[in-house]
């Protein structure tokens, strides 16, 4: 099966119908994928600030990250399954889209750097959890996702334009 | 007299170079986006912390430092953005049902939380329900305002 027949197969399902063929279908769910984009990429932030050492210096970064992690991953739920059926209903136009290329890439960006930095950076984390300033590999991390999740958000906004 | 003032703003050399350029106006949408969310997260970490749901051993002003300045920053630039969009479309604007009704949830959403949210917090015993609560009816109303402005941008843009 070809990535187009996979794209047209969405966009028949229900909820691509949904999305694409009823009046409010479409902005609520992007509405819904907006709630869950500043959850997510805003509650990052913060954690980003924390690697950055210019907020809540007093509290450990692992602890920052934990309170934060529950709220930032229930927004990053709803704005994954959200985008997923924003995908469903417009799949063919969306696979073609450059500014969708460059936003799933800088999603992806954006997790090889989390990834990055939880399975190589915090191996040192006993060292600086309750500096008030990380070491620099930290704070490159914070400045990466800070840059990425920009750029996600550009990219989504681009694609709204030239899409459709 | 508002008549006279739109067209005044679509004929701008600002508005002109907006209108005719998809990728300005794209990137101005999304910078709009980018302010929300710096607003969104910002309003959401004083949350949390007015609700001793995260951070409760933390003196208020440590975590609410950086989320006041991160609601100013977003606010300036949604602001901004949003007057760089509204200007080569204004009349338009102006006359949209979903546009005004944004304004209409945006000015409520604003008096809610300078009014009710902040008296409330301003409160040494008020409890985390009721702030709860009043962030519940705030959140509620901010998300009202997203879905008219998408209603607007997606249904009459």
């Amino acid at each position: 099966m070809s990535v187009l027949q996979v794209c047209a197969w969405l966009e028949s399902s229900p909820v691509g119908l949904l999305v694409r063929e009823t009046l409010w279908g479409f902005p609520i769910v992007v509405a819904i994928h907006i709630v869950g984009l500043t959850m997510s990429a805003g509650l990052i932030a913060f954690f980003d600030l924390r690697l950055l050492g210019v907020w809540l210096t007093g509290c450990p970064v692992n602890v920052v990250y934990r309170r934060l992690l529950p709220f930032a991953a229930g927004g990053f739920a709803i704005m994954v399954v959200s985008g997923g059926m924003l995908l469903a209903g417009y799949a063919t136009a969306a696979y073609g889209n450059t500014y969708f290329r460059l936003k799933i890439a800088a999603l992806c960006l954006a997790a090889l750097n989390a990834l990055f930095y939880h399975r190589v950076t915090e191996r040192t984390i006993a060292s600086w959890n309750e500096a008030a300033v990380p070491p620099l590999p930290a704070r490159a991390a914070g400045v990466t996702s800070i840059v990425l999740w920009t750029a996600v958000i550009l990219a989504g906004r681009m694609m709204s334009y030239t899409m459709f | 007299m508002i008549d006279e003032f739109t067209s005044f703003l679509e004929t701008t050399t600002v508005a002109a170079a907006i209108r005719q350029s998809t990728l300005l106006t794209g990137f101005l949408s999304g910078l709009h986006l980018v302010g929300m969310t710096l607003i969104g997260g910002s309003a959401l970490v004083s949350g949390l912390r007015a609700t001793r749901a995260a951070f409760a051993e933390f003196p208020v002003p440590d975590v609410t430092r950086m989320t006041r300045r991160g609601i100013a920053i977003g606010a300036t630039i949604s602001v901004v953005s949003g007057l760089l969009l509204f200007a080569p479309r204004a009349s338009t604007a102006i006359g949209s049902g979903y546009f005004q009704l944004k304004m209409l949830l945006l000015a409520g959403a604003l008096a809610f939380h300078f009014i009710i949210h902040r008296a409330l917090a301003g409160r040494r015993n008020a409890s985390a329900a009721a702030m709860r609560v009043s962030g519940a009816i705030g959140a509620a109303l901010w998300f009202a305002v997203i879905l008219a402005g998408c209603s607007y941008i997606l249904l009459e843009g």
